[in-house]
């Protein structure tokens, strides 16, 4: 695997920002993931799996418009980069190639 | 209107969150706020909360660097900067202020640590709070006595009757003996006697043997990892088969040797220095041993342990009166004891107790408090220096504080800034005073006899070393800091400059570093004199090479062999046999009688058991009647007595001859009275006694006197004749002398500490006075040029300069005799013997300050008065 590594949630949050292309940013996120993983998602730990996989290079940022919405806050959309796509692409090859390999097996 | 989310979770989120964050995360909360918001406000407001302090972890938080007053940090920063630069500027006083700093901090340091280390005695035991010793107060004829040990069925009784005792166990007294093992003979002379409870109580680790097995068989023997090394050579640990090997003790006693055989039970760690039970090796306890189980003797220590909420003042309570229940069976003839508990903690320091009852180490709380008050006063002179020379020296500053005022700065913040100052020379003084006490610590070890470290490692030490540093800081920085940001800068700026002000406040701080000063000298010149008062004051007897060799090893024929064979040496001008070494001698009664003794009269009366040799060899005097004659078998029943005996029993000297008189049954007459000597330490008045001259009974060693000049060959005599009548043991003996002043070796280190401490306390305080004769000569440039021009010679400048102060100084002398007066006059009144209290002492004391102030001052004053006048005139 490459010498990055991304966590299990980091992965989700990943696809989830390539999944909503130019329009991810926080609540966004969490809400998409919420009806995915019909679940409870901490905000919070969306925020700090999206400063990793910043840090980490998987995805950019930048600033939106003030929304009245958000108390005068901007929005920080995120955007997938050409390096998190490898990286999600890298994982699904490896995921899938093992799936491959399950034999059928039957649970009668 | 729209309710925003709730303001404090709010400011907390601003307040950690990391700036860059911030934006992003405060939006994106109140966008969830807001959407939950209008389904439920009550859960939004709670959620949001929750979801604010989800956030607070290190991920999100603000780091330290870009603190959130960016502003005070480097303010701080720059008065540091400022504080250095104003250090290196004046470098002089800096050195005197840190060198004078320092010096006081190591006082302080070094006193603390033997502050700390006098404290820390027998707190390693993990129920040392729960710990007591029963000790008791005795009433014999008509006087208080406080006994530290207590009758042998003490322990278990308290256990059986009060259910708060938890645990109770015995030691015995400290004796000496050796110990056998294979052809390996090893001396001890701390050996003791316990119970079972012994190690269950005290935390005195087993290295080998488990504490359910120790002392259960009468001839079981416990000893140090120390004394098995020496017994069993260095790797006793490595034998398997070490536990069950014999060891042959020879018991040392009143009648001769004894030999027991005894089995090692286990090897114990040696005691920590720190305890106040030592010991090398520990016996069994026998309850038939020296007659102890029973309520009338008092021959060991008794200890108990209570359960953990219990009251020891309940229990003491309880014990009053205790006694009676268990005595009243056995005698019902004694006055009863009155029986209370000690705390573990409190046995080192806080034990006084009479007839040599208490055999273990202790120290005297007394003498604790002196070195802190020794210690504080150095440190607190140095902390006057500081003041004195910040404040002196404040119109050099007197600008600057007037143009940071006008620029806007508050005066908390001036202060703060002198605080700041304050805190960087109290940092380089603790460093310096860190390596002043490590210099100093061997020396301060030897006069202890302590082995004290400095931990500077240990997180504790480290914590009260910053905390200490605080104090000082502020107790050095705080008025200055007052005072120099009290100035008003409309005046300060136009050059309007009260030099008087703050003058009084110096001058008091002066007078209270030299008062100190003297008391400190006048104390040290007191005990100094006191001490050598005791040294030469005539005894009564003649101390000069005389020893005492002891003979408790040997069978009485062998001693009375021993005895003789030194009378026929040449080089040796007396033997005498005796029941004691001379030593602060405690073996006294109320078992006696007399002619004309009324039945309620009574008191104690110290016995000595000798020989028809022990005054000549002594040089005792009799000032009535004859000495014992061997020729007369008579003589056996006969006494000699002291003149305060015969003075107490109401007889002059030439009276008391021919008197008879009782001695536990043994009814003789009085052929002599003998001049009376001191046989107690100089806190004791001289008390009555009584010699008796009973070959029969016990003695315990030889008095020998030496020829003049023939003490070494009487020594080598000594060991040789001994080894006749023990080829085992070698012979013990000391000098009398030595041994006499050994007894003041606790007023001799205080002395050493009190004198070496004022040495300390004249240089910090003198090198203050430096200081400000220094800035005073430098203000008074012009003054002195003028003077110098109109024709005041250079003594004339030098007396103008110095005058002040040499008032200030005389000033404190007279401030210091009557408090020294009263301080010394209580320590001397410990001392039944003891030198008179002369105002010239105190004349004597002060001159010593004096004459280093005169010369501090002085020599600073004729400096400036050296200078040449058209420089200082010139100067603008």
């Amino acid at each position: 695997m490459a010498q990055q590594s991304l966590g299990e949630f980091e992965e989700l949050v990943l696809l989830m920002v390539a999944a909503l292309h130019d329009e991810a940013y926080g609540v966004i996120i969490l809400e998409g993931l919420e009806e995915k993983l019909k679940k409870k998602v901490n905000i919070s730990a969306v925020h700090v799996a999206l400063k990793r996989i910043e840090d980490k290079g998987f995805v950019k940022s930048r600033f939106g418009g003030i929304t009245e919405d958000r108390g005068g806050r901007r929005k920080k959309f995120y955007v997938i980069t050409a390096l998190g796509k490898r990286m999600l692409d890298a994982q699904y090859e490896v995921r899938n190639s093992i799936y491959k390999q399950i034999p059928k097996i039957s649970f009668g | 209107m729209k309710a925003g989310p709730p303001k404090k979770a709010l400011q907390f989120l601003r307040w950690f969150c990391r700036e860059d964050y911030i934006e992003e995360i405060e939006g994106d909360l109140t966008e969830l706020f807001n959407k939950q918001y209008t389904s439920s406000p009550r859960l939004a407001q709670s959620v949001f909360v929750g979801r604010v302090v989800n956030y607070f972890r290190p991920e999100f938080l603000k780091s330290l660097k870009n603190s959130r007053q960016p502003n005070s940090y480097s303010m701080y920063q720059s008065y540091i900067k400022i504080g250095w630069r104003n250090l290196l500027k004046s470098k002089g006083y800096s050195l005197i202020n840190i060198s004078g700093l320092a010096i006081g901090l190591a006082c302080a340091l070094a006193i603390g640590l033997f502050i700390q280390d006098e404290y820390s005695y027998d707190r390693f035991h993990r129920n040392a709070r729960d710990i007591y010793r029963v000790v008791q107060q005795q009433v014999q004829a008509g006087e208080l006595y406080h006994v530290a040990s207590s009758p042998g069925l003490m322990g278990e009784a308290l256990k059986a009757d009060f259910p708060e005792v938890l645990k109770s166990c015995f030691l015995g007294y400290k004796r000496s003996g050796v110990l056998q093992q294979g052809t390996i003979t090893v001396e001890s002379s701390a050996i003791t006697m316990a119970d079972p409870g012994f190690l269950k109580m005290f935390d005195f680790p087993l290295v080998m043997g488990s504490p359910d097995k120790v002392f259960t068989e009468p001839n079981q023997i416990v000893i140090t990892d120390r004394m098995a090394a020496n017994l069993f050579g260095r790797d006793w640990m490595a034998d398997s088969q070490l536990l069950g090997k014999t060891i042959i003790y020879n018991r040392k006693g009143g009648e001769g040797t004894r030999m027991d055989e005894l089995i090692l039970a286990g090897v114990v760690k040696e005691p920590p220095v720190n305890s106040h039970i030592q010991f090398e090796v520990v016996l069994t306890y026998d309850p038939k041993a020296d007659n102890n189980d029973n309520w009338l003797s008092n021959n060991y220590l008794t200890y108990i342990q209570l359960n953990h909420n219990v009251n020891p003042a309940d229990l003491n309570r309880k014990l009053d009166g205790y006694i009676d229940k268990y005595r009243s069976a056995a005698n019902g003839n004694f006055t009863s004891p009155v029986f209370y508990l000690q705390p573990l903690t409190d046995i080192y320091l806080h034990s006084d107790f009479d007839f040599q009852t208490d055999w273990t180490k202790t120290s005297n709380i007394v003498y604790v408090r002196v070195f802190f008050a020794v210690g504080m006063i150095v440190l607190l002179i140095a902390v006057f220096n500081f003041i004195n020379l910040s404040t002196a020296r404040a119109i050099r500053r007197a600008k600057e504080v007037g143009i940071r005022k006008t620029i806007g700065a508050y005066r908390s913040q001036l202060m703060t800034q002198f605080l700041a100052e304050s805190f960087l020379i109290t940092g380089i003084s603790v460093v310096l005073a860190l390596v002043l006490v490590n210099i100093g610590l061997p020396f301060l070890n030897s006069v202890a006899s302590k082995s004290l470290t400095l931990p500077i490692t240990e997180l504790p030490f480290a914590m009260a070393l910053l905390l200490f540093m605080v104090i000082v800081s502020l107790m050095a920085g705080f008025y200055p800091s007052v005072y120099l940001s009290g100035f008003q800068p409309t005046k300060v700026l136009k050059g309007v400059f009260d030099i008087r002000s703050g003058r009084r406040f110096r001058q008091i701080l002066v007078v209270t570093q030299f008062t100190f000063t003297v008391i400190l000298v006048a104390g040290s010149i007191i005990i100094s004199k006191q001490l050598s008062f005791l040294r030469d004051k005539d005894l009564g007897f003649d101390k000069s090479q005389l020893l005492y060799v002891q003979t408790d090893n040997l069978s009485k024929e062998r001693a009375q062999l021993l005895k003789s064979d030194l009378q026929k040496q040449s080089a040796i001008m007396g033997a005498a046999s005796t029941s004691n070494s001379l030593i602060d001698v405690i073996n006294s009664t109320v078992g006696f009688e007399w002619e004309g003794k009324l039945p309620e009269d009574k008191f104690l009366i110290t016995r000595l058991n000798v020989d028809p040799w022990y005054l000549s060899t002594t040089g005792m005097k009799l000032i009535s009647g004859r000495n014992f004659n061997p020729e007369m078998p008579t003589d056996t029943t006969a006494y000699i007595i002291n003149e305060s005996a015969a003075r107490r029993m109401g007889w002059t000297p030439v009276e008391a001859l021919e008197k008879s008189f009782t001695l536990h049954g043994v009814k003789g007459l009085i052929i002599g009275v003998v001049g009376d000597f001191h046989f107690r330490p100089m806190t004791a008045a001289i008390e009555p006694l009584v010699f008796s001259y009973m070959p029969s009974r016990y003695y315990s060693g030889i008095m020998v006197k030496a020829g003049p000049n023939r003490v070494k060959e009487s020594i080598t005599l000594i060991e040789e004749l001994y080894k006749k009548y023990d080829p085992v043991i070698s012979a013990h003996f000391n000098f009398v002398d030595q041994k006499l002043e050994n007894q003041y070796q606790s007023e001799q280190r205080t002395g050493k500490v009190v004198f070496f401490f004022s040495l300390l306390a004249i240089f910090v305080a003198c090198l203050g006075l430096y200081g400000l004769a220094t800035f005073n000569a430098e203000r008074r440039t012009k003054e002195i040029g003028v003077r110098k021009v109109m024709g005041a010679s250079v003594i004339n400048v030098g007396a103008l300069l110095s005058r002040d102060f040499i008032y200030l100084i005389l000033l404190s002398i007279i401030i210091a005799s009557p408090v020294g007066y009263l301080l010394m006059r209580n320590w001397l009144e410990g001392f039944v013997y003891r030198i008179e209290l002369d105002w010239r002492l105190f004349l004597a004391a002060g001159s010593l300050p004096l004459v280093a102030a005169i010369l501090t001052v002085f020599h600073q004053a004729v400096a400036a008065a050296r200078m040449d006048p058209v420089k200082a005139l010139r100067s603008e």
